[in-house]
């Protein structure tokens, strides 16, 4: 692999300090990419930062709450001051909530919708209207959820925001289309991020999630990383609109439900 | 980017004589893969291999009718014959044909069924069994369209193929996952294959049409697909598996001539 595929690009990813976020601006960084971290965490995200630049990579940090407009046009002018462009945005931040429909308070609803759901569109729509000034194309790329298509118990706000950025992904493709903006999605299955993350399943989630995953296997960060990467990348100028799977096959069907429940041919 | 990705891996197109077909096994042989080229038409395929071998290419032609049985199993044994292997199977095979249901005949919906459904199933289980002999995975890819999930009038046998072969590739993925085998679909768009195709490609008026669906403007490229197929065949798309991935410039994304809201925005007092 080429490592300086993305030199001279500007790649931001949200919630880049840890997680996915971490293993998704590092490769755009290793590939030769300007890397801007933006999350919550100053502390974390600064950690990520110096680790980057040890490596050589030119890394700025953005400390930005997504789902707030004003800093998230704080973020932009932050990246423009800082490299005069912005080529690829990620939405990939999000945030984790466990209950039942009943239970949930809207606070709770709102907390989980404002990060998945509506940090994807303020961030979008600020990227757009720069790479549309730049004029020439860019790349918006939304890291959604097999929870996108598959309803869970305890996740209602989860899967309702993810299957809405699918959806949210299909329309700005189209009304981008002809600017040579790409916008895709990319929708992890459960992925290993123990070590880069404080938020890693329990062992008993991941051990039954795994009889679900024809690759009978978790994820790797740097999987969903190559496809991002893929999407980003000049080669997929003509993918957009589109929202991909990197989850072993869990969502192709449903991998219990073996062979004929009658004898065959009786 | 490294031209040797595929250095060492047996590499199989149907179909791959001329259009999209020519376009991914040239890509893969480019970056290092021995290809075989699977195809009915000899003189077509031995032009491709030819030209592939000046440039250094190491390629195979198979005339395989692959809807046969007969001709699949022969087709595996010439594979074998030659590599000892086989590590990427891509079916691309398709064929045209434009009518209402109504004035079709069971032959017609047999032959075009029988290529894009029929042909898929028996070269996949051919080259599964032999990547499950193998024992170290393998990549099975199959052109989809996005007629597999949006119909069109005229290409009743075309939509419904294509949508039984993404549903073949899902079952499929369940079942080789075992084994290290993935299975996807890559579905294009409209695509600008005047230039290599033995059809000259669809006329100027269903371009014209198509392209106001299209986000970005333009037909694809075969190139554009096969960066897909050689994305998907690479060790890079390990864990990917069970998918079909469109590259149709967002024509699939939704309906690009339904422009703003019917009526007025926001008529007073009111907002719908």
């Amino acid at each position: 692999m080429n490592n300086t595929r993305f030199e001279g690009k500007v790649a931001l990813v949200t919630g880049s300090a840890h997680g996915i976020g971490r293993a998704l601006i590092t490769a755009f960084v290793q590939e030769g990419a300007k890397g801007v971290i933006a999350d919550t965490n100053q502390e974390v995200a600064e950690m990520v930062a110096d680790n980057l630049r040890a490596e050589g990579g030119e890394v700025m940090v953005s400390v930005t709450d997504v789902s707030k407009s004003d800093q998230v046009d704080a973020m932009l002018e932050a990246v423009l001051k800082a490299y005069s462009r912005l080529d690829i945005l990620v939405n990939n931040a999000g945030c984790y909530l466990h209950g039942e429909v009943v239970t949930l308070t809207e606070e709770d609803w709102h907390y989980q919708m404002d990060t998945q759901l509506k940090g994807p569109f303020l961030c979008s729509r600020a990227a757009a209207r720069q790479m549309i000034r730049q004029g020439g194309g860019g790349r918006i790329i939304n890291i959604g959820s097999t929870a996108a298509g598959n309803a869970r118990p305890q996740a209602a706000p989860h899967c309702v925001s993810k299957a809405a950025v699918v959806m949210f992904t299909q329309v700005l493709a189209m009304e981008l289309g002809p600017y040579n903006i790409t916008v895709n999605c990319v929708s992890p299955g459960l992925t290993d991020i123990s070590g880069i993350s404080p938020h890693a399943a329990k062992s008993e989630y991941v051990e039954t999630f795994l009889t679900m995953v024809p690759l009978a296997r978790l994820g790797r960060p740097r999987e969903i990383a190559s496809m991002v990467l893929y999407l980003a990348s000049d080669e997929a100028a003509f993918v957009t609109g589109e929202n991909i799977f990197v989850d072993g096959g869990y969502t192709a069907g449903k991998l219990s439900i073996r062979g004929p429940h009658r004898r065959e041919r009786v | 980017m490294d031209n040797k990705r595929f250095q060492g891996k047996v590499t199989a197109v149907t179909g791959a004589a001329s259009g999209v077909g020519r376009a991914i096994i040239t890509a893969f042989v480019r970056e290092g893969a021995k290809g075989v080229i699977v195809d009915i038409d000899r003189e077509w395929a031995e032009m491709v291999a030819h030209n592939l071998r000046a440039e250094g290419g190491d390629v195979l032609v198979c005339t395989t009718d692959i809807t046969e049985a007969a001709q699949v199993d022969a087709m595996m044994e010439t594979i074998q014959k030659a590599h000892s292997r086989l590590d990427i199977f891509v079916n691309n095979a398709g064929v045209g044909l434009h009518k209402y249901v109504i004035d079709m005949s069971e032959e017609d919906w047999d032959y075009q069924v029988d290529v894009q459904l029929n042909g898929t199933f028996l070269c996949s289980r051919a080259a599964a069994r032999q990547m499950i002999r193998q024992g170290q995975g393998g990549r099975i890819i199959n052109i989809g369209s996005g007629a597999g999930t949006n119909a069109r009038v005229q290409a009743a046998p075309h939509c419904a193929s294509k949508a039984g072969v993404i549903m073949l590739t899902k079952v499929m993925a369940l079942e080789l996952g075992k084994h290290q085998i993935t299975v996807n679909c890559v579905s294009p768009g409209l695509t600008d294959i005047a230039a290599t195709s033995r059809h000259g490609g669809p006329t100027p008026e269903y371009i014209a049409n198509h392209l106001t669906m299209i986000p970005l403007g333009r037909l694809a490229r075969p190139e554009d697909i096969a960066y897909a197929v050689l994305f998907i065949a690479s060790e890079q798309a390990a864990f990917i598996t069970g998918q079909a991935l469109a590259v149709d410039g967002g024509y699939g994304a939704g309906k690009l001539s339904i422009q703003g809201p019917h009526a007025e925005s926001r008529p007073q007092g009111d907002n719908p």
